[in-house]
């Protein structure tokens, strides 16, 4: 009694089934809905920039807007304190108010400059009583016709931990409870902290003053040629933060610039901040092509006149939908908004896209 | 169980099912068993009835120490083609009391890559790589002979599963990984048309509807038996 055949017969209807594209997506072609925020590099909006305001599709995304314009100088004066621009400030606001979005200052904690950061500097200067009560009162001041004010403190060392938490406290009180207070957050995902100037921050103490955290998931590649951010990495980050923020409020943040790494010739190593506009034009001004990254950040390599080597990367409507789509809501809640920080260089086509796929 | 054991266990059950056959075609209305091998082809449209989301399960990458959680429902149809083979017994010629089987399935078709997500992290899937196995246990239908033909139907419950290979984003590039799976309960009703060809061998059409399978209603599939039984 032996198995005489076996009967495997293909049958007909083992046909195909086609999906066309290259590396199509499953899943994002809605986001979820969240509050957000744009972050302006200055005290000035372009017309571009206010028309962008301006849109129906702008208005559906974005609720605040941030314009990181204060400096805390080295004498403890806060600028911009001149009367003009004081005024021409005061302007701005109201016409951001008109558009219906409220307005925020953001205090940058850098060199007299105003670009560059020195964490060290900045620890002995929050380590002075009297500075500190000079710039809060000075923030207070120029911030008199904001809806609130933010708070960028870099590459602090960790001994400034408890003058932080002291300068937070004292803003607190002059601008509570008629302004919000923000804290731009370095994305820690351990602790001791896995990013530079992390550790300065004391998130459980701070949260007795701060309305929001916004969790700067930015330049995830740091100095190396690599994605803005990365999608899983902005979890964890914000994840860590919500374990001791309390009941403040928690963005994560979203680059619209980009980044052109140099990768050759005497600016080895430097990195330029550029448009999405601009990446289009270097693209068609060297003939080079951008290509999709795993993160599926654009990445376009060039030469430029000089012959340096350039490693261009930057965020496009798409790879942008993509980021927050990987972030549903059962991933981040729907509470945690959404910073778009470089208000200007993004694809134009960005906020109309966003619109769009948000539910 | 220790694999002695267990093959012990299913050299018993195959015997006893050869045992029981040949009591049942001598008898007629005994405890009889049927050993069966199916081609099958089988479609699913993952659409509203529901579909397969892919566990992911501490995957470390660069950026990340562990990445947990499960990816979005699969939203395209998929289509395969595999083997299934089990043992089914026979009371008084009438009941049919389906005790295991297992199936092997390959997809079928041309698929582009996906991207998708799980916790936050995107993944490159490679649907045309993707394999199911299946398994159905202790089910439960009837038949109704006449002469050389055959009419039965089948209730059987069991587990599938989805291996989906993938590609987890670790910083610029993607970084290949085990198969993500995903585990559904079925539960699959059939019909099947079936002709004597010997004393002791029958093959059968048989349709099957996938009521349950990673959501109500998840199609069903066709398939070409030969038995070897009562």
């Amino acid at each position: 009694m032996t198995m005489k055949r076996f009967l495997f017969v293909p049958l007909a209807c083992a046909c195909g089934f086609t999906n066309p594209g290259s590396l199509s997506q499953t899943d994002t072609q809605s986001v979820p809905a969240r509050r957000g925020t744009v972050i302006v590099d200055g005290c000035l909006l372009d017309s571009l920039q206010l028309d962008t305001l301006g849109s129906a599709a702008a208005k559906l995304v974005i609720r605040d807007v941030v314009l990181d314009c204060l400096l805390p100088h080295a004498d403890g004066t806060v600028t911009p304190a001149d009367a003009s621009a004081q005024a021409e400030l005061d302007a701005l606001i109201t016409q951001v108010h008109s558009l219906g979005y409220s307005v925020t200052l953001g205090a940058n904690f850098v060199t007299d400059n105003g670009y560059v950061v020195d964490g060290n500097q900045t620890a002995k200067e929050l380590a002075d009583p009297t500075w500190v009560a000079s710039v809060v009162a000075g923030i207070a001041s120029v911030a008199s016709q904001a809806d609130g004010v933010e708070l960028d403190l870099e590459q602090l060392p960790p001994s400034a931990r408890a003058n932080v938490t002291a300068l937070v406290g004292a803003v607190a009180a002059k601008v509570h409870p008629g302004k919000q207070l923000g804290i731009y957050l370095p994305p820690s995902t351990t602790s001791p902290s896995d990013v530079s100037g992390g550790d300065a921050f004391d998130v459980a103490a701070l949260a007795n003053y701060t309305d929001r955290f916004r969790v700067m998931t930015l330049d995830f590649s740091g100095d190396k040629a690599g994605p803005t951010i990365d999608s899983g990495w902005a979890v964890d980050a914000v994840r860590f933060a919500q374990q001791t923020s309390g009941t403040s409020g928690i963005d994560v943040a979203v680059p619209l610039y980009g980044n052109d790494f140099s990768t050759s010739g005497t600016s080895a190593g430097a990195i330029r901040y550029t448009t999405f506009l601009e990446a289009v034009g270097l693209a068609s001004t060297y003939g080079a092509t951008p290509t999709r990254s795993a993160t599926q950040e654009l990445v376009l390599d060039y030469v430029d006149e000089e012959r340096i080597s350039h490693e261009l990367w930057f965020d496009d409507k798409n790879s942008t939908l993509v980021t927050l789509g990987a972030w549903d809501a059962k991933t981040l809640p729907t509470t945690v908004g959404v910073v778009y920080y470089g208000f200007g260089a993004e694809d134009p086509a960005l906020w109309t896209a966003i619109a769009q796929a948000s539910k | 169980m220790s694999v002695h054991a267990r093959h012990l266990f299913i050299f018993g059950i195959t015997a006893a099912c050869i045992a029981c056959a040949r009591d049942a075609h001598a008898g007629g209305y005994g405890f009889g068993g049927t050993l069966w091998v199916e081609s099958t082809a089988t479609y699913m449209p993952n659409s509203t009835g529901g579909a397969p989301t892919l566990s992911v399960n501490d995957i470390a990458t660069g950026a990340r120490p562990a990445i947990n959680g499960s990816t979005p429902p699969l939203s395209f149809a998929t289509g395969y083609f595999g083997v299934r083979a089990g043992i089914d017994f026979v009371g008084s010629d009438l009941w049919i009391l389906p005790f295991i089987d297992l199936g092997l399935y390959g997809i079928v078709g041309a698929y582009a890559d996906q991207l998708t997500s799980a916790d936050g992290s995107l993944f490159r899937l490679h649907p045309a790589g993707t394999i199911m196995l299946d398994a159905e246990i202790l089910g439960f239908g009837v038949r109704l002979k006449r002469r050389r033909w055959m009419f039965e139907a089948t209730l059987k419950p069991g587990l599938a599963v989805l291996a989906v290979p993938a590609a987890v984003a670790d910083g610029a590039t993607f970084t290949d990984i085990d198969p993500l799976n995903s585990v559904t309960p079925t539960l699959r009703g059939s019909i099947s048309l079936c002709r004597r060809l010997d004393p002791q061998e029958r093959v059968c059409a048989t349709v099957t509807s996938n009521i349950y399978q990673w959501g109500w209603g998840n199609g069903g599939s066709l398939g070409l038996r030969w038995e070897f039984g009562s």
